[in-house]
């Protein structure tokens, strides 16, 4: 049987409230401070109101592609808590058949790359799901990028990685985070476009600028669409997920073009979604393979 | 000798829903007992095997698949976008070809149901479902092109009938046209969108003129159409004199939508096919022709997505605003790939495929005005 393609009715309307959730509390610049800022009082609100634990089987009313619904969601706003990751580690757990944790465990999960293993949100993590559970997150040996935004860690040697299954999951949710903020990146640059402007008109009226947001609307959209060709297979979902990366770099590096000069600055925040696509990439290519 | 298959008379609001897979069971019954009469038969040329076409075309309607998304009440089945996308997508996979239907069935039936009176609906639909009429769509002029507002084609009333004077262009199916879907001006230029009318124009009088084009690929598939003092009775205007712009938009949306572009991914997937057997052996061809091929499975993904969401009445503009732009454009893309590849068995329908594929980022609105729509009216920047 076919899979769904859109998530469903109740996903929608959940998701709704989980964006909801999120603008209030971290909408703001994307800035050093930002990322610095004590993100507890949200982590604590996640797992007050459930949140958490919404994808534990065998009770969750939820599909993959309806949670890569509010993996999406999250992505827009590079919060760093491991709240995707924890919903990784839980339902990975639970189909080793593995005791859950409390809800508010901060889980992540490690994947292979070569000789080590990487985990996402590692640095803001407490425990890692491994091939033989859960085990205490060893300090990272490294970030993929700037740390307090890196969705990526690099763990020591020796650290098992988690079942393909899990990672298999693990990686079309990281790449719905991705497609997030590949839509954050596209919103942002759109807005920057109605506001900034050179020859005495905004840029987004130009049409060499409005074309190149219309090239990145198309790209976003197309990640998006990839993620439900990913959950109609998600044990063999790489060419999927390689094209949606590939999408959503487009996407962050053109926000980079229509900012301009400020575009390649630290204060900027496109950035800040770019090397979370690069991170998420690097994880999911160390998941499903680079080709 | 076919059957008339039992189908449900439930549209599907999602493709995970079990009564598609039963459609789907049931279509290739059907196609296995019909299809290999017609199956890969189409030659170069769009209409090279006119009977083949026409004659596929009444199996068609006498295996009850027409038109199955219309309401009941006008010889529909009630059944929707998910069930017309199967439909391509299993026609395109058994081989058969395309109609010459498509004009009638896709753009002049939305008109009709969205604009059109009663008695009109009866008057022209059932025709357009047993495939007894053609139509066509006479839209462009020489001087308005992607400013379609601009049409200079002047319709002026006279008692009961309206007479049309001016040129078309483009006009696809025109040489086999019974009615063409007119837009002309009603009023002065000055009122260039409220002053455009819809018409359903009958096509055999002396006052209309079609003329072959000769395409860059050689054929002559299109038309330009001269009207001098053509009649179009009062009765064949479709909604208001004043109101074909909103008629149009209805026409554009839908040649923009999921229609249209299952067939192009029905091209993409022929295109595909020999793609492959050019790469054999040739690894970086290969490489190339996987690449391609996950791009047209996203594509393919994103297109059953935006029906997926017009089906269940979900918000599907800024998804369908982009499958015109990349259907075409990757079409352009896997075609370019083929040509380069200079494989000796498919030389001829490569270079016939790479000229042809020009006119897929013109025609319906060309890759600079979809660009437009959806910056302006997606992403919302200003004009």
């Amino acid at each position: 049987m076919q899979a769904q393609l859109i998530p469903g009715v109740l996903a929608e309307e959940a998701t709704g409230a989980f964006t909801d959730l999120l603008k209030g509390r971290a909408s703001a610049t994307l800035n050093d401070e930002y990322f610095a800022r004590d993100w507890s009082p949200l982590w604590e609100e996640l797992v007050r109101d459930g949140w958490t634990v919404i994808a534990d089987p065998p009770d969750t009313e939820f599909s993959l592609l309806d949670l890569t619904a509010f993996a999406q969601a999250w992505g827009r706003y590079l919060v760093p808590l491991p709240f995707v990751t924890t919903l990784v580690a839980r339902r990975g757990l639970a189909a080793s058949g593995r005791q859950l944790p409390e809800p508010g465990a901060r889980l992540t999960y490690a994947v292979a790359e070569q000789a080590t293993a990487l985990a996402p949100l590692g640095a803001v993590a407490d425990q890692v799901l491994t091939a033989n559970g859960l085990v205490v997150a060893p300090e990272p040996a490294g970030t993929d990028g700037w740390a307090a935004s890196s969705p990526v860690a690099v763990l020591p040697e020796g650290v098992v990685p988690a079942s393909a299954a899990a990672v298999a999951e693990g990686a079309i949710l990281a790449t719905a985070e991705a497609a997030g903020a590949a839509a954050a990146a596209l919103q942002a640059a759109v807005e920057y476009a109605k506001v900034r402007e050179q020859f005495g008109q905004p840029i987004g009226k130009f049409q060499a600028v409005k074309h190149r947001l219309a090239n990145m609307h198309c790209s976003r959209e197309l990640a998006a669409s990839a993620l439900a060709w990913a959950c109609s297979a998600p044990e063999n979902a790489g060419p999927a997920l390689r094209t949606a990366l590939g999408q959503c770099l487009l996407v962050t590096e053109q926000a980079v073009q229509v900012h301009g000069g400020i575009g390649f600055t630290w204060e900027a925040a496109p950035h800040r979604y770019y090397r979370h696509v690069m991170g998420m990439r690097r994880l999911v290519l160390a998941a499903v393979g680079a080709e | 000798m076919s059957v008339v298959p039992e189908i449900s008379t439930k549209a599907a609001r999602s493709f995970a829903e079990p009564s598609v897979a039963h459609f789907r069971a049931d279509l290739l019954d059907w196609l296995a007992q019909v299809a290999p009469g017609y199956a890969n038969k189409t030659a170069v040329g769009e209409f090279a095997d006119i009977e083949l076409r026409r004659s596929w075309e009444d199996e068609v309607v006498r295996g009850g698949w027409n038109c199955m998304s219309w309401p009941e009440e006008y010889g529909g089945r009630g059944l929707g976008p998910i069930e017309d996308f199967v439909f391509a997508e299993e026609c395109a996979r058994a081989g058969v070809p395309e109609g010459l239907g498509r004009v009638g069935r896709l753009l002049a039936a939305p008109a009709l149901l969205g604009h059109g009176t009663d008695e009109q609906k009866a008057r022209f639909l059932s025709r357009i479902l047993r495939q007894e009429d053609i139509w066509c769509q006479g839209f462009s002029e020489p001087n308005a092109g992607s400013d379609l507002a601009g049409v200079q084609t002047s319709a002026r009333r006279e008692g009961d009938v309206y007479l049309v004077n001016g040129q078309k262009i483009w006009t696809s199916f025109g040489h086999y046209a019974d009615w063409c879907l007119l837009i002309a001006r009603t009023s002065g230029q000055q009122d260039r969108h409220r002053g455009l009318t819809m018409f359903a124009m009958p096509m055999h009088q002396p006052g209309v003129q079609p003329r072959q084009i000769r395409q860059i690929t050689g054929n002559s598939e299109f038309n330009e159409v001269f009207y001098d003092d053509a009649r179009v009775p009062v009765d064949c205007r479709i909604g208001d004199e004043g109101m074909g712009w909103q008629v149009a938009m209805t026409i554009l949306t839908a040649e923009r939508g999921g229609g249209y572009a299952a067939l192009s991914l029905n091209d993409l997937s022929e295109m595909l096919r020999m793609l492959d057997h050019c790469a054999a052996g040739r690894p970086a061809a290969q490489a190339e022709a996987a690449r391609l091929r996950d791009r047209v499975e996203v594509t393919r993904w994103h297109v059953m997505r935006a029906i997926e969401a017009t089906a269940g009445d979900r918000d599907s503009g800024p998804l369908r605003s982009i499958m015109r732009l990349v259907t075409s454009e990757l079409t352009q893309e896997t075609v370019r790939s083929g040509f380069e590849l200079s494989c000796s068995e498919h030389r001829d329908r490569w270079r016939y495929l790479e000229l042809d594929a020009r006119s897929d980022t013109i025609a319906s609105g060309s890759a600079e005005i979809q660009r437009n729509i959806i910056s302006e009216r997606v992403l919302g920047l200003p004009r």
